[in-house]
């Protein structure tokens, strides 16, 4: 049994003026605060919020937010909150673990720095218990108990933390935190704020969808998140929230609509964290290539993780949004470090600023310095650099490798080069069968040293660019192979490829769902493809046309449902 | 160090629920003062990385003895130490990993032999394995065998940037590697002003946050579609790992000798600041939290970044020394200089155990000491790629006298997997399993007579 409670929105608009209006929310001077919602002032428009949904739904869905997604979460639930820190970042995010799928750690020593961390956020909302609700606030500073009132704070703040209705248990069981809390009223506010961030709810994206045993499609907080999510990398705004609770949501013109506006947004970050988990940037940002070449300072570390970020907004926001431009643009968006110390080009001025390359050199994100940095291994840059072009830019799967004999332990007494040592050690049968579709490709970006930067010569010598892509003969037949002269030459033949564009819809279909495709999104995949194919690789339009589809909201329950009956 | 009091109360989950340390040391001061027999077992393993193949130059016998019978003399430089133990030791060298041909990733390899042929999804060894866990690491494995009953399975400090361990559903373990976290979660930030009710109050209160948790986690666990449970694995074995622990704290009552904030405490993470000082409290505590029985496994991995190896040795780019290859004899004071500084570590850790008693003798006598070094022998020289072939693997003690020690035996090569070595570790600490890992590649307990 539930019943509706009152509700305030929007909400990211009630947290900041609350946040902002130092007590003057809820009710000063005393007396129960206002049954029918906060006496918030501006723009609060009190509405009746959905009911829970039933709790005999089964096949709910739980996604893992990304640490980014969480961190973002958080700061919006309770702003101003404490950053999560480098320690707490490290631990979540377990290396080289792609932004495009979450991460799989929550060990007990996650989880209790998280309860640390959970801690000094609940302390911070019990220093001003008018950021929990009106009627906690009366209640730590005056002592009022009315129950009834301070469980309507508790739904609130629950709604907004998970982004959803709590049910009515949920309310009765934090409300108990504050309640019957041995610590007192200050403590329960302290407790509750830390079980809600820390609560399997927050931690997770929960979809339950409506129907009625069959199929079911995202209710309207659901499709709210499951955009902001994508959109916002983290919950969804006020004026998402607005559009869930006028149904706005509930069509195609409404879902695409919503997007739009986000990706019209400059405030928003739109695909760019899609794109920089896209590039693997984030395990570059944890690469130990840096331990290896000290004279790179922090500072360009720092720029050159930053590098894709804003090159990506240029080509979206202010170029013309493509994919073949992504992938071949002859320019980027530099700090006069990177131009310095990188690229080795005249600096554009100080801070990000739109910087030409030579055209010989440079084309797009794959010759990007810290993409190049990212899949670098010392003396075995090609197999992994080109290992990475084949499976997450070209997204073809490689043949496990087989038990690879110990190779011969030679003694180098002429110079020789990465691309010579890798060819001989990789010629005979067993190891060519695979590396054959991974060497050619990371052969070319021998023009690039470990760290990025361009260079024509490996020890002492003279360097081969020359690439090849062979197609995987256990796929179906896909033409004859592809010659590349260098770097360039392959970026420029990849920008305007079918199986590269085709691989970075998949790679965001990954993002976007949570989840890489089955069978079942066979036909949606098929039909993204064709999309983006047919507006010529435009980002924004394919990403309209993935958030748009009644694909996207849909959720297939009775197979869940069924095999869980069988167990 | 400084006796802790149940005041002295530990605040790191906002709740103290580091508490939890003083009741497993109390349990083990009664058994101690009981006189009982103790069948607890221990194993520390000291893990070094990147580059530092005992066989590079060791023509100059950095690492081989120069004998089978191990005594102070006989031992290599690299070991010197370790020396007041010679007689204790065991070094077998040429163990193989048939699954070589990961990168880095042999620190997986190593550590996670254990049904290490399969990949995620299943299926043949595949590119993807790494870094991807392929089976529960030994460390992981060891704490669920010898850490029953204590607040920590298993503690782990680590030089790397990704997590070496995992579980059995290969879900990857975490380590500490921030001085401030570990201090935290294992001993606290001290109140010794609370008072008894007080100390009885946070405890409840850390108990109905994690009822609240497990609360959401059972009702939302119970509607997920199969399929998604796993995800919340080990989100509920951290809920029950921490309710043992603030269960544990509130039913006990007495005191556990643990450090006081050790001074470097400030030291920060492995990732930017990483120093002596950094190791120096890292050691401190781990070895504490031995002493104080909040563990019986612990691990470390000392080396990890220039920091370490420039702050150890001077202004030194280590991986371009790892790559050396036997002919660069020039390096070989700097090997043997890191090797010792290494060795010196895994000393801290036997001195410490030594220093308390139990069962008549010291902890020490009953823990399994080990340095392993997972890029084995050749693996990182100029001309050859990254391979996990040629291990050494040193122990020290051996609590069940299952081998015997003071040898160095030298097993003919491609013979022995690395597993087999773990096999016999596992036995060495009373746990009778007869393989590790894929059972086709590893054939059991190394034949140590």
């Amino acid at each position: 049994m539930t019943h509706a409670r009152r509700i305030s929105l929007p909400l990211a608009a009630a947290l900041t003026l609350v946040a902002a209006c130092d007590g003057s929310i809820g009710t000063p001077g005393g007396g129960a605060p206002d049954r029918e919602g906060p006496n918030i002032v501006g723009s609060e428009i009190p509405q009746e919020r959905p009911e829970p949904a039933p709790a005999e739904t089964v096949g709910i869905r739980a996604v893992q937010s990304a640490p980014f997604q969480y961190e973002r979460a958080i700061h919006a639930l309770v702003p101003g909150a404490p950053p999560i820190a480098d320690r707490l970042w490290g631990l979540l995010y377990s290396y080289r673990d792609s932004q495009l799928s979450a991460p799989a750690l929550m060990d007990g020593t996650v989880f209790r720095e998280l309860m640390g961390y959970a801690a000094e956020v609940g302390a911070m909302v019990a220093a001003e218990p008018s950021r929990f609700g009106p009627c906690v606030e009366v209640r730590v500073r005056e002592g009022a108990d009315d129950r009834a009132c301070v469980e309507d704070d508790v739904a609130n703040f629950l709604y907004r933390a998970w982004r959803r209705p709590p049910s009515d248990e949920e309310v009765g069981a934090y409300a108990s935190l504050l309640f019957d809390n041995p610590g007192g009223a200050v403590a329960g506010v302290e407790d509750a704020v830390q079980a809600t961030i820390l609560s399997p709810h927050f931690v997770f994206r929960t979809e339950r969808g409506s129907g009625d045993g069959g199929d079911t499609t995202l209710d309207a907080f659901e499709r709210a998140s499951a955009l902001a999510f994508v959109l916002l990398g983290g919950p969804p705004s006020d004026s998402l929230l607005e559009r869930a609770e006028s149904n706005a949501l509930m069509d195609e013109d409404g879902m695409r609509e919503a997007a739009e506006a986000l990706l019209e947004d400059p405030a928003h970050p739109g695909v760019l964290d899609f794109v920089r988990g896209y590039a693997d940037g984030r395990a570059f940002a944890n690469s130990a290539i840096f331990d290896w070449e000290p004279e790179f300072t922090d500072a360009i570390h720092q720029d050159m993780i930053d590098e894709v970020r804003h090159f990506t907004s240029h080509v979206l926001r202010e170029d013309d949004a493509r994919f073949e431009t992504l992938m071949s643009a002859p320019y980027s968006v530099l700090t006069p470090l990177l131009a310095e110390h990188v690229y080795g080009v005249p600096s554009e001025g100080e801070g990000w600023n739109y910087t030409r390359l030579p055209e010989d050199e440079r084309a797009g994100l794959m010759t990007m310095a810290s993409f190049l940095a990212s899949h670098t291994q010392p003396g075995k840059s090609p197999i992994f650099r080109g290992l990475f072009l084949r499976q997450d830019i070209l997204c073809d799967v490689l043949p496990g490798a087989p038990n690879v004999p110990e190779l011969p332990e030679a003694s180098e007494h002429e110079p020789t080069t990465v691309r010579e040592r890798i060819e001989a050690h990789t010629s005979p049968t067993t190891c060519n069968g695979c590396h054959r579709y991974m060497n050619p490709l990371g052969f070319p970006l021998e023009s690039f040293d470990e760290v990025g930067r361009f260079r024509s010569t490996d020890n002492g010598l003279p360097i081969d660019t020359s690439g090849t892509l062979l197609w995987n003969v256990s796929e179906p037949w896909r033409g004859e192979p592809l010659v590349f002269d260098d770097a360039v030459d392959m970026a420029r033949s990849f920008a305007q490829h079918e199986a590269a564009r085709n691989c970075f819809v998949a790679k965001l279909f990954h993002y976007a769902y949570g989840r890489p495709a089955s069978a079942g999104d066979e036909a949606e995949v098929r039909r993204l493809e064709a999309h983006f194919t047919d507006t010529d690789g435009h980002i924004p339009s394919l990403v309209i046309e993935l958030v748009g589809a009644p694909h996207f909201v849909k959720r297939e329950v009775r197979a869940n449902h069924q095999e869980e009956t069988e167990q | 160090m400084k006796l802790v009091g149940r005041r002295n109360f530990l605040r790191g989950l906002g709740l103290g629920v580091g508490a939890a340390a003083i009741t497993p040391f109390v349990r083990g001061l009664l058994q101690r003062a009981a006189g009982q027999a103790s069948t607890h077992r221990r194993f520390v393993m000291m893990h070094t990385m990147n580059g530092l193949g005992h066989r590079v130059n060791d023509p100059v016998r950095r690492w081989r003895p120069s004998g089978p019978v191990l005594r102070p003399d006989t031992l290599a430089a690299s070991h010197a130490p370790l020396a007041p133990w010679a007689s204790k030791m065991l070094i077998v060298d040429e163990l193989h990993n048939p699954f070589n041909n990961g990168q880095h990733g042999c620190g997986h390899a190593t550590l996670s032999v254990r049904g290490s042929k399969e990949r995620i999804g299943g299926g043949a060894q595949s590119w993807d394995a790494w870094p991807n866990p392929t089976g529960i690491s030994l460390d992981v494995y060891m704490g669920q065998r010898l850490s029953e009953g204590q607040p920590h399975s298993r503690i782990s400090w680590f030089g790397d940037v990704e997590p070496m361990s995992a579980d059995a559903s290969r879900n990857k373990v975490s380590s500490f590697g921030n001085t401030t976290t570990a201090f935290t979660q294992l001993f606290g930030s001290f109140d010794p002003g609370a008072s008894d009710g007080e100390i009885e109050q946070r405890m409840m209160r850390g108990m109905s946050v994690l009822d609240t948790l497990r609360g959401d986690l059972t009702r939302l666990r119970s509607r997920l579609a199969p399929a998604e449970r796993a995800s919340m694995d080990q989100f509920e074995g951290a809920i029950r790992e921490t309710e043992m622990m603030v269960r544990g704290a509130a039913t006990g009552g007495m005191s556990c000798t643990a450090p006081g904030q050790p001074a470097g405490l400030n030291a920060g993470s492995h990732n930017g600041v990483y120093s002596p000082e950094y190791i120096d409290v890292m050691v401190q505590l781990q070895i504490a939290a031995l002493q104080c029985n909040l563990t019986s496994v612990a691990i470390f991995n000392p080396v990890v970044s220039r920091r370490y190896y420039t702050n150890i040795l001077g202004n030194w780019q280590p991986h371009n020394l790892a790559h050396t290859d036997e002919a660069a004899v020039s390096a070989e004071a700097d090997l043997v200089r890191l090797d010792q500084f290494n060795a010196s570590l895994l000393a801290r850790y036997i001195e410490g155990l030594e220093a308390v008693s139990e069962d008549g003798g010291t902890m020490a006598d009953n823990t399994l000491f080990a340095w392993y070094d997972r890029n084995g022998g050749v693996h990182h020289s100029l001309s050859i790629p990254h391979r996990h072939n040629h291990h050494p693997l040193i122990t020290i003690g051996n609590p069940n006298g299952t081998y015997d020690t003071g040898r160095y035996v030298n097993f003919p090569q491609y013979r022995h997997c690395v597993s087999d070595g773990f096999v016999s570790m596992l036995n060495a600490v009373g746990i009778e399993d007869s393989s590790f890992g894929d059972p086709s590649e590893c054939k059991g307990p190394l034949p140590l007579g």
